[in-house]
């Protein structure tokens, strides 16, 4: 049994246009000690995925669906405090985008870092600021920085103190949102060796959020690339990132830059569609350089286990066109 | 040798803050940077946050004015030009601008957004239409006619930039700066905007200036690359041959940060640089890369600045132990 197991998780919004369909039908599973990437262009889904399943809401969500199983227990059926009693922060912890500048800017970093322990577990302030000196060593951070304030710190220490506040109840799971795409490239490679070692001391499990393939090959074991609100391409790292089968992951790879290697990047033509109204049968279709004009455009396809443990949602592999 | 369209020479640009009552601090945003961009070439500005590349990109264009160097473009010295004296060279120079949201006005039509840069050097109306059309279609959104009367928000952010692209092409300038043009676009239409600018670029001989933080896409989409610390160039030469032969530490750091999408990447972990970029208020001494060195020898770097040093045809670099660590 995995230790998060994600089923056909929906995330409507109701905006002024119509339904937004950002989450839509996202299926995976997380197993103990391993990090999933979700990869995908801005407006693909996956911070709506993230904050499903924190459940962090919107108040213009229109439907909400789908099973999250955490050991095999639906959390998505609890009430709303049960669930921030027994799962937000204590066994699913997030770092969401940006969350370096959303420090307090009037209160000490160390409190702000030791507040889940004080609401959670009614601990008084000097242990918790014990166990927030240490958790900073663990991190990468000189202890006696729990008196700094924020604007002490530059961007990649508030980012250290950021991933020391998800960790700080001992959480399963920890759900990182882009947590490098804000930094400079020296301080992302020093985040990046951290999360690593993480990774291999506290045998975390994560879910690791990121726009660039190229970045989730760093950390992850499975990928999962998000299109529109669904994800097209699932399995290994090795799988997507070596033998990918799905056409928008193989543009997606061809797009990056290399430094290494003599080959010119590609793009692919279009944009990502509008969620409130996407296109018809495959969302991939009008950019897609294998679409048959018909199947692809009328039906939309099944995720596909082209292979032990590879899923693919496209008709090239599932007995359509070709 | 090709003719040099800009020139700088020792350009420093300094910002002054006040520090309590009676103090002032001088922050060198751009401390003696001397750096030529020819008709037709691009020169890639590579560094990271606080390291001076866009102070140095809005100099050029005369945006900020430099506390001492001068500037050279077409042979003129334009340093100390008044804005009436200038009229000429804002012509000829343009930027596109980082952020295609915020850098369109919402409340304006693509045509109006293109346009206004000829209403404001008194183009008449029919040669307005004419060049907004020309530069939609050299920008790609084809057919122009559609376009016109589009607001920004019912364009996708790739197309958002071109339109940025096309308002700095009207006037059909020779010199572009072009300030992270592609960090705010998706992964999979940034290559299509680098393409599209090296295309315009040769198709009118212009030099650009196009700043950066991400060194990747500067492989081919760049001729020079000039990588910028703490205020100052520490390395400069053929785009080619520095990505394969980085002399510099720093700039090999910058080339090792970059990963491959390379599922062995997860069982190693990345050589990195300790430490964090300086603060432009006050930088280190000597060569300003050395407290996160690893040759640095904890003497001679520490105290005495490096001057930029060929080492080969077209490439400078600044470091002390350049032949020491070249040769190993």
């Amino acid at each position: 049994m995995s230790l998060l197991d994600v089923q056909k998780l929906m995330l409507y919004y109701k905006t002024s246009r119509g339904t937004l369909r950002a989450v839509d039908g996202v299926s995976f599973s997380l197993g103990k000690g391993e990090t999933l990437g979700l990869v995908g262009e801005s407006g693909s889904g996956k911070s709506s995925t993230a904050i499903a399943i924190m459940r962090l809401l919107p108040r213009n969500v229109e439907l909400y669906d789908g099973r999250i199983l955490l050991n095999g227990v639906d959390i998505s059926k609890l009430s709303e405090k049960d669930f921030r009693e027994k799962i937000r922060w204590k066994k699913i912890s997030m770092v969401p985008q940006g969350a370096m500048s959303s420090f307090n800017p009037v209160l000490k970093i160390g409190f702000q870092v030791a507040e889940p322990l004080m609401v959670h577990q009614n601990m008084r302030k000097p242990e918790t600021l014990k166990k927030v000196r240490e958790l900073f060593k663990l991190v990468g951070m000189p202890p006696d920085y729990v008196d700094r304030y924020p604007h002490e710190l530059s961007g990649g220490m508030r980012q250290r103190a950021a991933i020391a506040m998800a960790l700080i109840l001992n959480p399963d799971i920890v759900i990182l949102d882009e947590p490098t795409s804000a930094l400079d490239v020296s301080i992302q490679a020093q985040i990046m060796n951290l999360l690593k070692n993480l990774k291999k001391e506290l045998g975390l499990s994560m879910i690791f959020i990121t726009h660039d393939i190229a970045l989730a090959s760093d950390i992850c074991d499975k990928i999962g690339v998000m299109y529109a609100g669904q994800i097209v391409e699932l399995s290994s790292s090795e799988n997507v990132l070596l033998n990918p089968r799905h056409p928008y992951t193989q543009k997606l790879i061809a797009s990056i830059p290399r430094l290494r290697e003599e080959k010119m990047p590609e793009f692919i033509p279009g944009a990502p569609p509008d969620l409130v109204s996407p296109p018809s049968g495959c969302r991939f279709h009008p950019r897609c350089p294998y679409s048959d004009g018909m199947k692809c455009v009328k039906e939309e396809p099944e995720m596909i286990e082209v292979e032990d443990d590879h899923f693919v949602k496209c008709w090239l592999h599932s007995g359509g066109s070709k | 040798m090709r003719d040099s369209l800009l020139e700088l020479q020792e350009v420093r640009t300094y910002f002054y803050v006040r520090k309590g009552l009676f103090k002032t601090l001088a922050v060198k945003a751009v401390d003696g940077v001397s750096l030529s961009i020819n008709r037709g070439e691009t020169v890639a500005i590579v560094g990271e946050s606080g390291s001076g590349k866009s102070t140095l990109g809005r100099t050029a264009l005369k945006l900020v004015e430099p506390t001492s160097g001068k500037i050279i473009f077409e042979g003129k010295d334009i340093t100390n030009l008044s804005s009436e004296d200038l009229k000429w060279f804002r012509r000829k120079a343009q930027m596109i601008f980082q952020d295609p949201y915020t850098s369109l006005n919402p409340f304006m039509t693509i045509k109006q957004i293109i346009e206004e840069p000829l209403v404001v050097h008194g183009f008449d109306a029919r040669e307005r239409e004419e060049r907004v059309i020309k530069a939609l279609e050299d920008v790609r959104l084809l057919p122009p006619e559609t376009f016109l009367s589009k607001y920004p928000h019912m364009l996708s952010g790739g197309q958002r930039q071109r339109v940025g692209i096309a308002r700095c092409l009207v006037l059909e300038p020779v010199f572009i700066v072009a300030d992270e043009p592609v960090s705010m676009i998706d992964a999979s239409s940034r290559v299509e905007i680098l393409l599209l600018m090296r295309s315009l670029q040769g198709k009118y001989g212009i030099g650009m200036m196009y700043i950066t933080h991400d060194i990747a896409t500067t492989k081919y989409f760049s001729d020079k690359i000039a990588v910028m610390y703490a205020g100052k160039l520490l390395e400069i030469g053929p785009s080619q041959r520095i990505l394969k032969e980085p002399l510099h530490p720093y700039t090999v750091a910058l080339i090792d940060a970059v990963p491959d999408p390379d599922p062995h990447n997860r069982f190693r972990l990345r050589r990195v640089v300790t430490g964090e970029p300086p603060s432009p208020l006050n930088p280190p001494s000597g060569c300003r890369f050395h407290p996160r060195c690893p040759y640095s020898d904890g003497m001679k770097c520490v105290k005495e600045e490096p001057e930029m040093i060929e080492v080969d045809m077209n490439r400078k670099v600044a470091c002390h132990y350049i032949e020491k660590i070249a040769g190993k």
